[in-house]
């Protein structure tokens, strides 16, 4: 067993050893379930198919603490990370692994924030987490989780915004974080979950989320990465849409040291819908691994992706996108694309697109493209008067962009479009 | 006087391969000079040569601009000290749009002359001026650089960017192919309009037409990388009248 595979389970058998009476209800079952899942396959090697790109074993190798209760003491408690664009948001923050904010009283009606270990939920993507094995860590070790429930008809008006520390002061730091989202029928909520390390901990972040559109419902997730390079992020989000409800998963990858996001869209119910966007801005040694699954279940569903990279120094990244169009999936409409820009020798690009298509009146499509900067637009814009610097900023910037501009905040897609200026600006472009 | 731009024994290549083989120009304020010749005799490349193009070598000669030695800049800083090139095909550019581009392009223009940016509610003002000479609709100041533009609409924007960025020289290339008579008109117009005792104008074309619009002072036939036979604008109706084989022979006889 690999030490980071120890590690999880010693940490699963610190964690469950404190909970006494409470391990009989059904989230800290599912936990042990979780757990065991985890240990059939262990931390995947590139022989694993789908981790063929991805190679974890310089994490495996290290020995991980778990979700430390001793916080650094560089930060104050509540470190309040609050986004430009996002001032007005309802923000919950999570340490550790543990809810530390919970602004309750500032919820609108119809809308419940609690910890999901106390509930009695079934998430209905379980088995979705349980094929994956960081996705059976985190479900294993996360010992309290966060439920967000969006009643029958409840609109919630303002942006939730999780905020997501994991915090040591140093050495090789572990932790996880679980989120439910649970929107009813003709729901509406919009949600931004941003990772932050605090302390000098080499951390990894480790996050499940679900999300349960309700018929008519509607959900965006945001997941923002920007932090620095101490930052190892396994992610995985699922979603199921029933009828006509309509999911938008929004992966802002700005800074990071290495990424490996699942995305995964159930279209459950007819004319569902679900969208994927992805942005990667990377520099130096970073990666990133952009997973999608889009699974067409029922007739008369639309699923789009879009997910866009731009690569500096030895950066590297991986696109692999899986659309499955079941046999009764009819008059399906998916569309998948994804591009790549390459601002460096050194950097590299794998794209692996897989259509499973089963029904025989669907309209799907897919590209993927990897290439170098227009050298004739760049000469255009330097015939104008703009240095090569700001030239490569300014398409790279329009490139990216595109991406960024599908978020449904205006405030947020300005913060994004500045911080991604201000990367690569500091490239030296 | 001293000349705008002086080419002298201008030799350009690409890929080892020389297209420009001694070149010399010499245009005047004030002055618009067309240059015609048969595809292939090296008059994109001369543009592009002059803008700074970075496939382009220069093997021999010297290019100056209002007395600087315009080889040794980056095609930016040509553009600055007021060299402009309206490109034969401008390059799409989709997410940039044409506002946020030519306040880029102008406020560089400014720094470089040390002065401030332009306000926007200004900036705003001169761009919807300056739209009026080549009749394009502000509309376009929201689209994406060329996105999507038919021809003449892009060939209107190149006028229009040359009208806010005011340059000395302006080289315009192939300004005329893909216009009907309408866009030719509109953009020549525009062209007129910018004209001043201060600046000058090259017209690269391959058809007599356009100098119906542009009235030249001089013209040159540029063949085999040289320029053969310069005359008035009378040269250019002869072209089109005999077509440019007689050049051909005649400069071959004299080579």
């Amino acid at each position: 067993m690999s030490p980071l595979a120890t590690s999880i389970r010693q940490a699963y058998q610190d964690s469950v050893a404190q909970l006494n009476g409470a391990s009989t209800l059904p989230f800290h079952v599912s936990r042990a379930e979780a757990l065991e899942r985890f240990l059939d396959v262990g931390v995947p090697t590139v022989r694993h198919e789908e981790w063929k790109y991805t190679n974890v074993m310089p994490l495996a190798a290290a020995s991980w603490s778990h979700n430390a209760s001793s916080w650094s003491n560089t930060a104050p408690a509540t470190a309040g990370v609050v986004l430009d664009g996002l001032q007005d948001a309802i923000r919950i923050e999570v340490r550790n692994g543990v809810i530390t904010r919970n602004a309750e009283d500032t919820l609108p009606d119809g809308v419940t924030v609690a910890a999901l270990s106390t509930g009695n939920i079934q998430d209905a993507n379980v088995e979705q987490f349980h094929a994956h094995p960081f996705a059976a860590a985190t479900i294993a070790l996360a010992g309290e989780g966060i439920l967000i429930d969006v009643a029958d008809g409840a609109v919630c008006t303002k942006t939730i915004h999780i905020s997501v520390f994991c915090d040591a002061e140093e050495g090789d730091h572990l932790t996880t974080t679980r989120v439910l989202v649970r929107a009813g029928r003709h729901a509406k909520v919009d949600i931004v979950e941003s990772h932050h390390t605090l302390g000098n901990a080499r951390v990894l972040d480790l996050a499940v989320c679900s999300v349960l559109v309700g018929e008519g419902g509607h959900v965006t997730y945001v997941k923002i990465l920007d932090d620095t390079d101490r930052l190892h992020h396994l992610g995985h989000i699922v979603a199921s849409v029933d009828r006509t409800g309509t999911f938008a998963s929004h992966s802002m990858n700005i800074n990071a040291g290495f990424v490996r996001n699942d995305a995964q869209v159930r279209l459950i119910g007819e004319q569902s819908q679900g969208f994927l966007f992805g942005v990667s801005v990377l520099d130096g040694a970073q990666y990133v691994d952009n997973h999608t699954v889009v699974d067409h279940v029922v007739p008369h569903c639309h699923s789009e992706e879009l997910y866009k990279g731009v690569y500096n120094g030895s950066s590297t990244g991986v696109f692999n996108g899986k659309i499955f169009v079941r046999p009764q999936a009819q008059k399906t409409t998916a569309y998948q694309s994804s591009h790549s820009l390459l601002l460096s020798g050194k950097a590299q690009v794998n794209a692996k697109p897989q259509l499973e298509i089963w029904a025989d009146d669907v309209k799907c499509s897919h590209g993927a493209t990897t290439g170098q900067l227009n050298e004739d637009a760049v000469f255009y814009l330097q015939a104008r008067g703009l240095e090569r610097s700001k030239a490569v900023a300014m398409l790279t910037n329009a490139f990216a962009a595109e991406v960024i501009e599908k978020l449904p905040h205006a405030g947020l897609q300005q913060h994004l479009l500045l911080r991604l200026a201000d990367k690569l600006g500091a490239s030296g472009l | 006087m001293t000349s705008l731009l002086e080419i002298k024994d201008l030799h350009a290549s690409i890929d080892d391969r020389e297209i420009l083989k001694g070149i010399n120009l010499t245009v005047n304020p004030g002055e618009v000079h067309a240059i015609m010749g048969p595809n292939g005799s090296g008059k994109s490349t001369l543009a592009s040569v002059l803008a700074g193009k970075a496939d382009y070598t220069v093997t021999q000669g010297s290019v100056l601009l209002n007395g600087n030695d315009l080889l040794e800049l980056a095609p930016e800083d040509r553009s600055r000290e007021g060299m402009f090139l309206a490109f034969q095909y401008p390059v799409e550019i989709p997410g940039v749009s044409t506002a946020n581009f030519l306040k880029s392009a102008v406020n560089e223009h400014r720094k470089y002359r040390g002065e401030e940016p332009l306000e926007p509610a200004a900036f705003l003002a001169l761009m919807k001026q300056k739209m009026q000479l080549v009749e394009m609709d502000p509309s376009f100041l929201q689209r994406s650089l060329n996105e999507g533009f038919s021809g003449g609409e892009k060939k209107r924007n190149e006028i229009f960017q040359m009208a806010m960025l005011e340059p000395k020289l302006a080289v315009l290339d192939e300004t005329d192919s893909g216009l009907d008579i309408d866009a030719l008109r509109i953009v020549a117009g525009g062209v007129n309009a910018l004209r001043s005792p201060h600046n000058a104008t090259v017209v690269i074309t391959h058809y007599q037409r356009l100098l119906d619009y542009i009235v030249p002072d001089v013209v040159h036939v540029l063949w085999n990388g040289r320029i053969v036979r310069s005359g008035d604008k009378s040269l250019a109706l002869e072209l089109e009248k005999r077509g440019y084989d007689w050049i051909k022979n005649e400069s071959e006889v004299e080579a």
